[in-house]
């Protein structure tokens, strides 16, 4: 008996482990497709590509692209194209280092008819020039994903510019109000100095004129966005931060332009553009996202965007699949997910609908049955009758069922409410002041009542949140915690119950240790992952895993038992797996066995792969939250679950999660952790939703959170840090109260001058803003194993 | 001193100048893409053959 280890050697290409089988130029390759690519490239000279990084590729997958020749397709993804040359920008998930860089930069030298490529590397995108008459766009995809990079083709793409224009606006905004704030804090200056400093009346007059010219782009253009989102949050009887804000900005530049134009002061314009720019740094320090990553993937994403339509004259056309009316007749091949619910014609659908329920079992439908979208069809291709389009199927309305407007359960973000009470008090106090003066001085009130707006005005307040969170999330970042925005920091702090999925979430789909006990031969094991690759059981997964480096070879007459095992025709021997009562085994270990022409040839060990430290993490969360644990799948390891969860349910359907998390939710913050599209409703209903992956660039449901699952077991520390955040926030609101009351104590007895408020106001800012991040920086790595970087 | 006028209007001037280049390449996305750029420069021409 041998078991089987794992060779040290690592393909050049890929770096998966793998042995000496594949060999070219004296170097080994864990399959045929790295080798291509690694001939390919080194063909055509392009072996810096090595040498730049150690093992830089990707394990090739090839797809089929040949719906891009549609025009209509092509169209949507072309940003240019004229006669002979057009322009395409594709993403590419799969750039990940300088290597990738260079190899498509290169491309032109690869595959003819590339004119140009330029990689943006943040954005994982490759723009492409080329000869639409020399290269066709399917076969550029092809080629791409030949070479390992398969192109990530959707129907939203549109959005990424977006989003770009969003984040160069917040640079501009930032540059324009720097660049008043300096000029201005120049020509402020000689004020502050003493006064036969100023040799001459007009330079007051002059300088006060100029510093009301740098003022106003800094008020109608950076300061802009306070205005209307206190003006939007009025409309709805809803006081945030950007009120008092807002407030500020108006007190600061009217009482400006009042006392520069009647000459009878300096005014604040120098605070006020200082102010602007220090809460633009703070929304821009906010503002960081994962461009790699999409939170907002819709369920179309899934689908193929375009389907084989067969015509009334049978002949097979590529359509979009919006262009898909109901009563069209549609081909779906193996392996291909079905886009729209439909009634079988012709054929058998062994349908895998893990992707929808969780559960990892073939359902076969006949002629004449309904199936359903989402489904993926493994065998034969069938012929569908379409009965419902996109928008109207089961899975569409399932996705929608979380993401009705206001539907989303918030909790309610510290900083509003500290602004609402903030604002409160303001007014009050201004209201109250103002009343006092009255009595004492009627000429001074309004100058009181706008120095109290004004040395008000909530910038420490308003900037400790947003470096808060954004520097929390650049921490988790760094351990592969990727978050939708800042504001998930604060849900994640509040959490007071942990809803698990189980299958692919506290377990891997990888198989992590996968062993066989016996003897097999090559040829008899690429017999066994030909068998094995049939069945979309996890065990037979777990084992066509295990034995990936082998191919397939036909396979015939295949049969799934449920419950005891597989069999079928390879090669034309028969080949069985199963519990050792189905192949009638006298050896009473249990594991899966495989028999070959009536033979015992042995058994695979196959664990069920929970992640690794996902038992010490439950043991950790058990006293701090409750946990539940909701599974698509049937019932198993029960027992080994049901001591560190509250609840365990298995057979969940997407809805009955949604349900369970609407129902537990009304009780505590929530959060939703899962991983497949069966927990896309669930994920979107929860407070916080963490999809979990292991590839992280692969797809994941829309979400609040990216986890990758590597560091699931590091769950509690990143809640940790979450909670130490909003302390720390807490604090630095005291800390900015105090330079309130400092501020107010100073403006409420009429002593507020311009030098005073040009030095509390970056004072304020500039320490709260260094106490927050640097004290989180400190908690972050002290919770936070190093790990290396992977994005 | 009315020289100071003149010195304070052309500084702003370039300043205005610099500024708005800045804005300029900022709208053309030359800052959108910040790792490529720095790796682009290191990768040798070499031709082949």
């Amino acid at each position: 008996m041998t078991t089987e280890t794992e060779p040290q050697l690592l393909c050049y290409h890929c770096g998966t482990p793998c042995d000496d089988s594949i060999q070219a130029d004296e170097k080994s390759f864990c399959c045929n497709g790295c080798k291509t690519v690694f001939e390919i490239i080194t063909a055509n000279n392009l072996s810096t590509y090595y040498s730049l990084n150690e093992r830089p590729g990707i394990r090739a997958t090839e797809k089929k692209f040949g719906y891009l020749d549609n025009p209509e397709i092509a169209e949507d993804l072309l940003t240019f194209s004229n006669n002979n040359t057009s322009k395409v920008i594709l993403k590419l998930p799969d750039i990940h280092c300088s290597s990738c860089i260079w190899l498509l930069e290169n491309l032109a030298r690869l595959l003819p008819g590339v004119l140009r490529c330029q990689v943006n590397f943040t954005n994982k995108e490759a723009a492409i020039l080329y000869q639409s008459e020399i290269l066709k766009l399917s076969e550029l995809a092809g080629f791409l994903s030949s070479i390992g990079y398969t192109p990530d083709i959707s129907v939203a793409q549109s959005k990424n510019e977006v989003r770009q224009t969003k984040k160069r606006r917040i640079s501009q905004k930032i540059a324009v109000a720097g660049f008043c704030f300096g000029n201005s804090m120049l020509l402020s200056l000689p004020e502050y100095l003493d006064s036969t400093f100023l040799l001459n009346e007009d330079f007051r007059w002059v300088f006060g004129l100029l510093n009301i010219v740098l003022a106003l782009p800094v008020v109608l253009f950076s300061g802009s966005g306070y205005f209307t989102a206190a003006y939007k949050g009025l409309k709805k009887r809803f006081i945030s931060m950007d009120l008092p804000i807002a407030l500020g900005i108006a007190t600061l530049f009217i009482r400006s332009l009042f006392e520069i134009i009647t000459q009878s002061g300096s005014g604040y314009m120098d605070s006020l553009t200082g102010l602007v720019f220090f809460l633009m740094i703070g929304q821009w320090y906010q503002g960081k996202t994962y461009h790699a990553f999409s939170f907002d993937r819709d369920f179309k994403s899934f689908f193929p965007i375009a389907v084989s339509r067969i015509l009334a004259d049978k002949t097979i056309i590529s359509v979009p699949i919006k262009k898909i009316r109901i009563g069209d007749l549609i081909q779906i091949h193996n392996d291909e997910v079905i886009p729209m619910d439909g009634v079988i014609e012709k054929g058998v659908g062994e349908i895998d609908y893990s992707f929808v329920t969780g559960e990892a079992d073939i359902n076969l439908k006949v002629q004449g049955e309904t199936v359903y979208a989402g489904g993926r069809q493994k065998g034969q291709s069938v012929k569908i009758r379409v009965s419902n389009t996109v928008e109207a199927g089961y899975l569409t309305s399932l996705w929608n069922q979380g993401s009705g407007k206001g539907n989303k359960a918030n909790l309610e973000i510290a900083a509003n409410a500290m602004g609402r009470y903030f604002t409160i008090a303001i007014i009050s106090i201004a209201v109250l002041s103002g009343t006092i003066w009255f009595f004492l001085d009627p000429t001074r009130i309004w100058m009181i009542v706008s120095s109290i707006l004004i040395v008000a005005c909530p910038c420490a307040l308003a900037l400790a949140t947003p470096f808060a969170f954004g520097q929390a999330m650049r921490v988790l970042g760094n351990s592969n915690l990727y978050l939708r925005n800042a504001s998930v920091v604060e849900q994640l702090a509040k959490s007071r119950q942990l809803v698990f999925d189980k299958t692919g979430t506290l377990t891997t789909e990888k198989s992590g240790r996968t062993a066989f006990h016996g003897d097999l031969t090559p040829a008899e094991k690429s017999w066994v992952v030909s068998l094995t690759r049939q069945s979309l059981h996890p065990v037979s997964q777990s084992i066509a895993a295990h034995l990936a480096k082998f191919d397939s070879v036909p396979v015939s007459g295949f049969k799934e038992h449920r419950g005891k095992g597989i069999e079928a025709e390879v090669s034309g021997h028969i080949v069985k797996m199963g519990s050792n009562e189905f192949i009638n085994s006298q050896n009473h270990q249990s594991g899966t066995y495989v028999m070959i022409d009536g033979i015992n040839k042995g058994f695979f060990d196959v664990n069920t792969n929970y992640r690794e430290g996902i038992f010490q993490l439950l043991e950790v969360l058990q006293g701090k939250f409750r946990l539940h644990l909701l599974s698509g799948d049937r019932e198993r390891d029960r027992s080994s679950l049901t001591k560190y969860f509250e609840k365990v349910l298995f057979r969940q359907l997407p809805d009955d999660k949604l349900q369970y998390i609407r129902e537990v939710q009304k009780e505590s913050p929530t959060v939703m952790i899962g991983d497949g599209l069966n927990d896309a409703g669930a994920l979107r209903q929860a407070h916080t939703g963490i999809a979990v992956v292991d590839d992280l660039h692969r797809f994941s449901p829309a979400s609040d959170a990216i986890l990758k699952g590597s560091e699931l077991p590091i769950l509690d520390r990143f809640i940790e840090l979450c909670r130490s955040s909003m302390k720390i926030v807490y604090a630095a609101f005291a800390m900015s109260l105090m330079y309130n009351v400092i501020g107010l104590s100073f403006a409420i007895s009429g002593n507020l001058t311009p030098v005073f408020s040009a030095i509390l106001m970056p004072i304020s800012s500039v320490s709260v803003v260094a106490f927050v991040t640097i004290s989180i920086q400190y908690i972050g790595k002290k919770l936070m194993p190093p790990t290396d970087k992977n994005q | 001193m009315a020289v100071i006028f003149i010195l304070i209007g052309i500084s702003l001037l370039v300043a205005c100048g610099f500024l708005f280049a800045f804005l300029w390449a900022n709208r053309d996305g030359q800052f959108d893409d910040d790792y490529s750029p720095s790796v682009r420069i290191l990768f040798e021409d070499d031709e082949t053959e």
